[in-house]
Formats: structure tokens, C-alpha cells, sequence
């Protein structure tokens, strides 16, 4: 009888207890997507990854000479680099828009990326982004200002693989108002295309929770500028709670993408490869 | 008489206990349970240099005058700093995929008038859970009555690593691993 008390007493005192906290219940505004990559940028490629609403992201990038140059030229650091200062701001969750000016050419790039669709398969994303921009180089070349600008316009089709893997493909159309000609060493005369279209692939392996290994591949589908060689860069992200560090060896010095698809000259398949880093900076400001 | 089986005596007990844990139209009448209509967390954090704060406008709690009980949680995805890289960051740092809630079950160490409109002093003792861990958690705070609403402030200081939760760090920056939680809820009697 002492048992049967005991389990009694017990019995109300458990069950009291279970019902006199509340039922936790998820929020139903919880909304973040999973990032495939960890900044708007593979490389060169922009990547779908978007610039959450309110947030303005600063980016200082930087391509430096070859690393075959040796020592003499510190690895390329000495030699002359391209640097692009750039601001995003994201509109929204999906609607990002930016300025940024590159020294090489000394070219102003405006842009704009619009995540067009988002499927979600578990916790393992698929986005397909819109990029676009106007660039306009701004030196004092005789050119007409019509005649300095250039578009890029791409799709971006990115997933996630496996939980450390993804992949992205952004088939994109660029275009020059001008096609550049200009007389070589042997004289000969080397043109530049006005239309190009390239097919970059991307992909990222995320090795820890704050360091990720990229690699990018930028080729040049069709007629292509004389000279120019398809875009190749291997790198590493390293995350921190509002920083993006990019390290980078890169065929290319060019940044802003259809420049890259046009003007890209050294060959990875010779060895051309040089140094790049960029930081990716993201503030909240709430405007 | 016969005598009741172990299983029957389970039974029982369990009706008598989901009897007495429901709110009963008594208790409720007189506003004895109140529930939040609004609530906020708000939390900071000192990195080199930085403050930063994080909150949340979902703080879910009840407060039962009569047990003399205080039950609040939030749901950890809805915290926001401001940059989406950093709300990223948290929710990695607190397992949120894991552990969705910070939550909170104690219960009034005083009394508490529920007459008067003056601002009331309060302490509350329980248990404090998050990133799966618990610990043993006092706070003082203060409630004040607003016409049928009830206004409740406290503030107290976590330590992360009391709930292995591994401050953020890259290099030589690291997060402090004390935080300084504040929160604030509007409270009303549950049956309005």
C-alpha cells in the first residue's frame, strides 16, 4: 500500500510538472538560407551567395604580377597589380545592388544581383541568381563614353552536393560597345571581340567551419579576343563572423567579368599564375 | 476492498496530475496566469575594440502568480546582430540546428502584489538552458502592472562557457565570454 502511495504522490507531482512549462514551439519568422559560398564572389566569378537586406559590403581586391617572375620581383608582388574597391548594399534577402572601380583601365562597374529562385532539398539549397552589370572604362583615351562601355549579363546556377561540396555554373553573355584592335611586337594586329560568351564553373569544398578551398574555371565558348586565354584560379575563403579573406592564384589580373572573359592573357596550362587576395567587409546599416 | 494495481495507481495519478497542472477557470478569472503579448531579448557582446548587440522581439514566457512559476523561452533563429554573416556565425556557435531554444522555468522568490501599479522588485530561481546544457540561474528583475498588463524587465550576465558554448574567436579576437542579456515582455492575463 506504502508503494502504491508512493507512486501516486510521484505520479501527480511528474506530470504537474511536465505540463506547467509551455510547449516550445519553433518561430514561424525563422528565415536564413544556407550560403554556398561564404562571400558574393568565387574569384573572379560573381557566386550566388546574396548580401542579406541592410547589410553593405565592402570589398578591396587585389591581383598581383606572376609568381614565375621570381624572387627578383618578390613572386609577382612587385609588379604592377590591378585593385578594385567595391560597395554592395543589399535591397533585400534577394536584391543586391554595387559600385566599384578596378585601376587597370581605370574601369567603374555598376551591378545588380537578383536570386531568382531558391529550392530547398533538406538543408541543401539550390539557387539560381541573376548578375548583370555595366561597366565603363574611365580613361581618357579618345573613346566616346558610348564607346567605353561594356555588359556582362549571367545566369548563376549554384547547389549543394554534399554537405561540404557545392558547384556552380554561370553561363553569361558579355559585350563591349568597342572591340579594342592593337599592333604586337611581331606586328601583327591582335582584335578583341565585342560578344563573348563564357561558361564559368565554380566549385567549393568547405574543409571547416571557417575555411573552404575554391576553385574557378572561366571558359570562353566561340569566337574569343586574340591573345586571351581561358581564366583559372584556385583559392581559399577564410571566414569570420563579418569577414570574408580570400586567397587566391589566379591566371588572370582582371576582375570586373566580362574584362576577365576579353582581356585575360596568361595561360594556366604555361604556368601563369599570380598571387590575389581579397576581403570581403560586411556591415549592418540598417537604412 | 480490492486493492488497486500498480498500473491502475499510475493511472490515476496521472489524471490527478493533468487535472492539477491545467489552468482552471478559477485561477485564470483572476488573472493569476499571464502570458506574454510581447517580449524581447536582447543581448551583448564585447569583441576587441566592438559591442555589438543581438535581439529578438519572440520571447514567449508565463508567469503564474498562484504556482509562483516563471516559464520563458526564445526561439535562438530569431536572434538578429544586424549582419547576416554574424546571425550565421551564432547559430553555428549555438548548435541552433540542434538546440532551437534558450529557455528559463523557475519560480517567484516573492510575492507579488497584484494590486498595485508600482514598480515591483522581484527575484526568480530556476534553471537556465541552452546549447543543450543547463545550469542553475537567479535573476532579479522588476514587474510592474498596467491597467490588465503586466511590464517585466530583468537583466543578468551568462557566461558561455558554462554552457560549452566556445566563444568565437579568429586570431587574437575573441569574444567575451560573459554576455549581458537583458529582457523585456508585455504580460497579459491568459484568458483575455
Amino acid at each position: 500500500m506504502k508503494k502504491l502511495g508512493f507512486f501516486l504522490l510521484i505520479g501527480c507531482f511528474s506530470v504537474t510538472s511536465a505540463f506547467a512549462q509551455m510547449e516550445r514551439e519553433r518561430s514561424k519568422t525563422q528565415s536564413f538560407d544556407p550560403e554556398i559560398f561564404w562571400s558574393g564572389a568565387v574569384v573572379t566569378l560573381p557566386s550566388v551567395t546574396q548580401l542579406p537586406a541592410s547589410n553593405l559590403n565592402f570589398t578591396i581586391q587585389h591581383a598581383f604580377g606572376l609568381v614565375s617572375s621570381g624572387i627578383d620581383e618578390l613572386f609577382g608582388l612587385d609588379a604592377s597589380s590591378n585593385i578594385r574597391f567595391g560597395l554592395d548594399y543589399g535591397v533585400s534577402d534577394l536584391w543586391s545592388l554595387g559600385i566599384g572601380r578596378s585601376r587597370f583601365d581605370k574601369v567603374v562597374d555598376v551591378r545588380t544581383k537578383y536570386r531568382l529562385i531558391t529550392l530547398m532539398q533538406g538543408a541543401r539549397p539550390t539557387y539560381l541568381t541573376f548578375f548583370g552589370n555595366m561597366a565603363l572604362d574611365t580613361q581618357k583615351n579618345g573613346l566616346s563614353t558610348a564607346d567605353k562601355a561594356s555588359f556582362y549579363a549571367s545566369l548563376l546556377l549554384a547547389r549543394s552536393i554534399t554537405e561540404k561540396i557545392s558547384i556552380q555554373v554561370s553561363p553569361a553573355f558579355s559585350h563591349f560597345n568597342h572591340a579594342k584592335e592593337q599592333v604586337v611586337f611581331n606586328g601583327g594586329l591582335e582584335r578583341e571581340e565585342n560578344n563573348l560568351i563564357t561558361v564559368g564553373l565554380a566549385t567549393r569544398y568547405r574543409a571547416s567551419e571557417r575555411v573552404s578551398a575554391l576553385l574557378e574555371y572561366v571558359p570562353v565558348i566561340g569566337d574569343r579576343s586574340d591573345g586571351s586565354h581561358d581564366a583559372f584560379s584556385v583559392g581559399i575563403d577564410v571566414e569570420s563572423g563579418g569577414h570574408v579573406f580570400q586567397l587566391f592564384l589566379t591566371s588572370t589580373q582582371w576582375i570586373v567579368p566580362q574584362y576577365v572573359a576579353s582581356k585575360s592573357r596568361n595561360s594556366v596550362s604555361d604556368g601563369d599564375l599570380g598571387f590575389g587576395f581579397t576581403i570581403h567587409r560586411v556591415f549592418g546599416v540598417g537604412i | 476492498m480490492k486493492a488497486l494495481s500498480t498500473t491502475k495507481a499510475l493511472f490515476i495519478s496521472i489524471l490527478c496530475g493533468f487535472a492539477w497542472s491545467q489552468p482552471t477557470p478559477s485561477r485564470l478569472a483572476f488573472g493569476q496566469i499571464v502570458q506574454t503579448d510581447s517580449g524581447t531579448v536582447e543581448f551583448t557582446s564585447r569583441v576587441p575594440l566592438h559591442t555589438f548587440t543581438g535581439t529578438s522581439d519572440e520571447l514567449v514566457g508565463r508567469i503564474d502568480f498562484a504556482a509562483q512559476t516563471v516559464d520563458f523561452y526564445v526561439d535562438l533563429s530569431t536572434l538578429k546582430t544586424g549582419i547576416g554573416k554574424r546571425d550565421k556565425d551564432m547559430r553555428s556557435t549555438l548548435d541552433v540546428g540542434t538546440f532551437p531554444f534558450a529557455e528559463f522555468f523557475g519560480s517567484l522568490e516573492n510575492t507579488v502584489d497584484q494590486k498595485t501599479s508600482a514598480v515591483q522588485a522581484v527575484r526568480v530561481v530556476g534553471k537556465f538552458d541552452i546549447h543543450g546544457k543547463s545550469q542553475p540561474l537567479a535573476v532579479r528583475g522588476t514587474l510592474q502592472k498596467e491597467q490588465e498588463s503586466w511590464k517585466l524587465e530583468a537583466t543578468w550576465t551568462l557566461k558561455l562557457t558554462d554552457f560549452d558554448i566556445q566563444p568565437p574567436r579568429l586570431l587574437i579576437m575573441k569574444v567575451d565570454n560573459e554576455q549581458e542579456i537583458r529582457i523585456s515582455a508585455v504580460l497579459k492575463p491568459l484568458t483575455q
